[in-house]
């Protein structure tokens, strides 16, 4: 065969001598170990950390020994005043912000996939609008905690079932035509949440609503953790399943489809799974933004644009995030900062960062 | 001017296209609307270690025809017949699993490495919750060795040149492993070296006992590659034949209405475009 030169060979040849001594099975193994400590073990401190945070002090060997205890690792009797504020207010409060944030960033990595664009979040089908207007609508009819999370879960469906179906009514339909889809429906649904609000009790109602649609997990019970882990231990499966797939997916549809994807049942899952978890998510938390945009980008820098890795380690990004931020929530002032507000404070000028840096790799 | 040969495969002898015929299209005719034919009456057969060649001017539905082939687009009319198979009655990985194909135009997203790319190559030939293993990288790096690009393996495809791509592609294609590459317009991005490393590998591919269509603009390249050639022209094949037989001086002044002139350079023929006189 003729030789091929390339313009960088040189350099190239570095790369190839480096590798000749070493086999490429080992290296890989040590950077994979690597990244996965960097990955897990920040979050397991942060996991302890979070328990020792809030008005009520709490020293770190009552944490790990109330944990201990709790676990049967050891014999010790928790004073209940501890034992209440570490597993009825603390523990579902640190699970929550995990997993909202890893469900989130989750859906996020792989709706990116999907629509062929690191710059789309897990609600650009219209899922949170969705989620909010059946929360508003239960707060303004039912104000009952359970239907408001169950409403909001509900709604959430409907909205991207919409989106997929309007999409579905057009010919020949793109990605971009559901995007475009998903953001009419999203405002549509945004503006019957104004609706509610106008004609919602200002006293009562209208607080409610507004300090749900701005996001906060200082709320949440260990039930409402029981009640939204099916779901999203169900769609995060799935999701992390068919990972490798959203490679190829990524490369569009035509390619996917000539590599032997069938794409349109694809479409579906991802879009199903992502939808069922962000809902989940929203349900419990409130809308908040910019996580699900932001984590799978810094992840994506972190381990390589592969998602056989970047939707596993997206997870515990995800997590590491929202709990920091939620930590940071309730300690910063006296009064809570809804984590919507900290989120978007965070990510907004980090995506304005990444757009600004775009130049150089999407176009 | 007048159609010269009526194009049809009763030009080859019979026998000889049953005996090796990997794929055969006939009466195959396309249309988005069900009025407006984009192509229509194309009949061709592949066979093994074939380099077809369809030339032809823009806008004569050289990518729907190759669309249609792989099951992309579905013919209004007519067959394709694979292993005297219809291609339409595979799954999409069954096809995948025979047919590779690269698109004229790639946009890329995401900068995946070298490897990652290449490796998709396997998807047809594993399940959909499982991921490439050592097997595949393995198949995937001789693929690479093949080309003679494995020193790019975890460089990021976005940062290397049309022609690497090219190759990367290439290599893609045969991780694959199918039995018919469909490859349209394979050196349109590519620079005039490039074009000719890339029209080497056709070949070379076509004689390891892969068949080869591609779609091009440039008739040497037929001359350079191809056994056999197929000339398009408003809505389907005005000749059909071998490089020698089909590109002719009338035949080119036919499809692309200018001046040629083909001449003899020792070891082949060569097309060469002559000024074009407007008037």
């Amino acid at each position: 065969m003729t030789k091929l030169r390339f313009k960088n060979s040189s350099q190239d040849a570095n790369i190839n001598d480096s590798n000749a001594s070493k086999p490429w099975i080992n290296n890989s193994l040590v950077k994979k170990l690597s990244v996965t400590s960097l990955l897990v073990i920040p979050l397991i401190i942060l996991f302890f950390i979070s328990f020792l945070i809030g008005r009520y002090p709490i020293s770190p060997s009552e944490v790990i020994m109330a944990l201990a205890a709790k676990t049967m690792l050891v014999n010790y009797n928790t004073p209940p005043s501890v034992d209440a504020v570490i597993f009825q207010i603390r523990l579902p409060r640190i699970m929550a912000a995990m997993m909202v944030g890893a469900a989130l960033s989750l859906a996020g990595a792989s709706f990116q996939g999907l629509f062929k664009n690191p710059l789309v979040s897990p609600d650009k089908l219209g899922v949170s609008a969705g989620a909010g207007f059946g929360a508003v609508l239960a707060i303004l009819f039912v104000a009952e905690p359970f239907m408001i999370q169950f409403s909001a879960f509900m709604g959430g469906l409907v909205a991207v079932g919409l989106t997929y179906m309007i999409s579905r009514t057009f010919k020949g339909t793109s990605m971009l035509t559901m995007v475009l889809c998903g953001i009419a429906i999203a405002a549509l649904f945004s503006a019957f949440i104004s609706l509610i609000k106008y004609v919602a009790d200002p006293y009562e109602q209208l607080p409610t609503i507004v300090f749900w649609l701005m996001g906060s997990l200082s709320a949440v019970t260990n039930q409402d953790i029981l009640m939204v882990t099916l779901p999203m231990v169900l769609g995060c499966g799935i999701l992390l399943l068919i990972r490798w797939r959203i490679n190829v997916l990524s490369m569009g549809e035509d390619e996917a489809q000539t590599l032997g994807v069938d794409t349109k049942k694809l479409h579906i899952i991802i879009i199903t799974c992502c939808t069922i978890v962000t809902a989940a998510a929203v349900s419990i938390s409130g809308i908040i933004g910019w996580i699900g945009l932001v984590i799978p980008h810094i992840t994506r820098m972190i381990v390589g644009p592969d998602h056989k890795v970047l939707l596993p380690a997206s997870i515990f990004m995800g997590a590491f995030f929202l709990l920091l931020i939620d930590d940071v929530a309730r300690t910063i002032t006296t009064v809570e900062i809804p984590l919507g507000i900290l989120t978007a404070i965070i990510g907004a000028p980090f995506f304005l960062y990444l757009l600004a840096k775009s130049k150089e790799g999407w176009s | 001017m007048s159609i010269l040969r009526p194009a049809t495969i009763a030009d080859r002898p019979n026998t000889d296209i049953l005996k090796n015929c990997l794929m055969q299209v006939s009466d195959a005719s396309f249309s988005y609307d069900g009025q407006h034919n984009i192509f229509e009456n194309i009949n061709f057969s592949v066979e093994k270690g074939d380099v077809f060649c369809i030339l032809g001017p823009n806008g004569t539905g050289k990518t729907t025809l190759i669309k249609c082939i792989n099951g992309l687009m579905k013919l209004s009319s007519g067959k394709i017949l694979f292993h005297e198979k219809n291609i339409y009655s595979l799954s999409k990985t069954e096809i995948a699993k025979n047919i590779g194909y690269i698109p004229q135009i790639h946009n890329s997203t995401f900068p995946f490495s070298v490897l990652d790319v290449v490796l998709m190559g396997r998807s047809p030939h594993l399940d959909m919750f499982a991921s490439p293993g050592e097997k595949d990288i393995k198949i995937a790096e001789k693929s690479l060795k093949t080309l003679k690009i494995i020193h790019m393996r975890d460089v990021p495809y976005t940062e290397i040149s049309g022609g690497e791509q090219q190759l990367v592609f290439l290599a893609r294609i045969l991780t694959q492993k199918p039995s018919i590459l469909l490859l349209d317009e394979p050196t349109s991005h590519l620079d005039f070296g490039n074009q000719m490393r890339t029209l080497n590998i056709i070949e070379k591919l076509a004689k390891s006992g892969l068949s080869i269509v591609m779609s091009s603009h440039f008739p040497d390249q037929a001359f350079i590659s191809a056994n056999k050639v197929a000339l398009m022209k408003g809505k389907s094949f005005i000749d059909i034949g071998s490089p020698e037989e089909v590109i002719t001086k009338e035949n080119m002044e036919e499809i692309y209405d200018i001046k040629v002139k083909i001449v003899d350079i020792e070891y082949r023929k060569a097309c060469i475009p002559l000024k074009v006189n407007w008037e």
